[in-house]
């Protein structure tokens, strides 16, 4: 049996009836995702917002226990997007849209773990290249090079 | 210091030696006695004498007898000696033999009944009780127990309640005292005793009765009138500050941003809001989850 919009209404629980009375929900009116000013029209209730006045920050006008109260209760009833934005994740959300710990996602390591693929590279490297830096430094050598090939064994 | 107390020192104090000097002192003693009237148990030092609810009975108690020629007997106390920790017992009896120099006013045998002296070790507290049928039958205690204590009138002092160990529904009362306790020279009588003489005092409970107050003090005076003068209720009424310029402003305008609160919400608002509700609560099949939301939706403002 399909419920008529109004049969539906008559349904909202009066805590978020109450709510929609005073903030009312999200398309009729916009609401900052950010901390604004209190004489903002676009304020947040979930949010701390500064009195422009006196300079000082007010606490949100409900708490996070309130306000996640609001949002469980909208979500059963497939209404949590009419509400104010929240500074809060719930449900598949929270764990979709999770915030790392930098230290979870990548290790730190000791210094001769991290440095340790570019000193074996630059190892390998002036191993390959040695007759080279030495016959730069010190060019008799290529003599003992010339020797060595002479002697060197091959199939023939 | 009399004559008396300097003898004291030279007397043979048994109970200030040794355990071996004092029997020593005792065999000597015993050279010189009747061979019947010799001294088998030792002399106790004073720290060890026991009292009545030391050795668990006290004279007119019933023991039975657990060890040498009497074994299996049962006997009243007759005389408790603390001196040599040993009983003297009604019925158990030996013959002794006086001298004739010694003997007392008609008796004509140099055998004569005496008392034994029962080590209290060879012996177990006993009480005699009648059964369902009236037939009596008795109970020996291997140990006793002592619980609470009760004024006995008899003995004229709080005694200890006496049972049998392990089986402490059994209780054994003390016996009747052989003689009456006599008030002494220093003792009060009964009734003086209940004589209230003093009474504890203190803050929390008046010195008077509480009705007094109305007596000593006048209930229709005029300096107990109830309700106070203009004069009286001004000097007591810290007067409303006038308010500054500033914070006249500021409740004026204060005043005009407060809007009122919507009772309702719009029409279009309402259609909005019922639709997406219709749309979520038509998809849902779980029946489970549909009775938890029609209980949430008890609780609606009703218009």
């Amino acid at each position: 049996m399909s419920l008529t919009t109004k049969e539906a209404f008559a349904k909202l629980p009066a805590k978020l009836h109450r709510f929609f009375l005073k903030y009312p929900p999200r398309p009729f009116k916009a609401y900052s995702e950010k901390p604004s000013t209190i004489d903002d029209p676009s304020m947040n209730p979930f949010l701390p917002n500064k009195n422009p006045v006196t300079g000082r920050w007010q606490e949100p006008k409900y708490s996070l226990r309130r306000s996640s109260d609001l949002f469980k209760l909208s979500y059963k009833f497939g209404i949590s997007d009419l509400i104010p934005p929240l500074p809060k994740k719930f449900y598949q959300d929270k764990y979709d849209n999770k915030n790392f710990m930098r230290g979870m996602l990548r290790f730190k390591k000791h210094k001769w773990e991290r440095t340790m693929e570019d000193r074996v590279e630059a190892r390998t490297k002036a191993i390959k290249e040695m007759d080279d830096i030495i016959v730069k430094q010190r060019p008799e050598y290529k003599k003992i090079i010339k020797k060595r090939r002479a002697s060197q064994r091959t199939w023939w | 210091m009399s004559i008396n107390h300097i003898k004291r020192r030279y007397q043979k104090d048994l109970t200030k030696l040794p355990k071996i000097f004092r029997n020593r002192v005792v065999k000597q003693n015993n050279m010189f006695t009747l061979p019947t009237f010799e001294n088998k148990l030792p002399i106790l030092p004073k720290e060890e004498y026991k009292t009545m609810t030391q050795t668990g009975y006290t004279e007119g108690d019933l023991v039975y007898i657990t060890k040498g020629e009497h074994k299996g007997t049962i006997s009243t106390i007759f005389r408790y000696s603390k001196e040599y920790d040993g009983l003297f017992l009604s019925d158990i009896i030996e013959k002794k033999i006086i001298p004739k120099d010694q003997w007392f006013d008609q008796q004509d045998s140099f055998l004569v009944d005496y008392p034994k002296l029962i080590p209290a070790d060879s012996v177990k507290l006993a009480a005699k009780d009648k059964n369902d049928k009236g037939e009596d039958y008795y109970i020996v205690a291997e140990e006793v127990v002592f619980k609470g204590k009760y004024y006995d009138d008899r003995y004229k002092k709080w005694l200890p309640r006496r049972f049998v160990k392990h089986h402490e529904h059994i209780e054994v009362p003390w016996p009747n005292p052989p003689t009456e306790p006599k008030a002494g020279e220093l003792s009060t009588e009964g009734e003086t005793v209940f004589e209230k003489t003093w009474e504890f005092q203190s803050l929390s409970v008046p010195p008077f009765p509480s009705t007094i107050v109305n007596e000593l003090r006048n209930p229709y005076s005029k300096h107990k009138a109830r309700v106070l003068t203009e004069l009286q209720a001004r000097r007591l009424n810290k007067p409303t500050m006038p308010l500054s310029k500033e914070q006249q402003i500021y409740l004026a305008k204060k005043q005009q941003s407060e809007t009122e609160q919507p009772t309702e919400l719009t029409e279009e608002v309402q259609d909005f809001i019922g639709e997406r509700i219709a749309n979520h609560l038509n998809s849902i099949t779980n029946p489970h989850l549909k009775a938890h939301l029609d209980a949430l939706s008890k609780n609606t403002i009703n218009h």
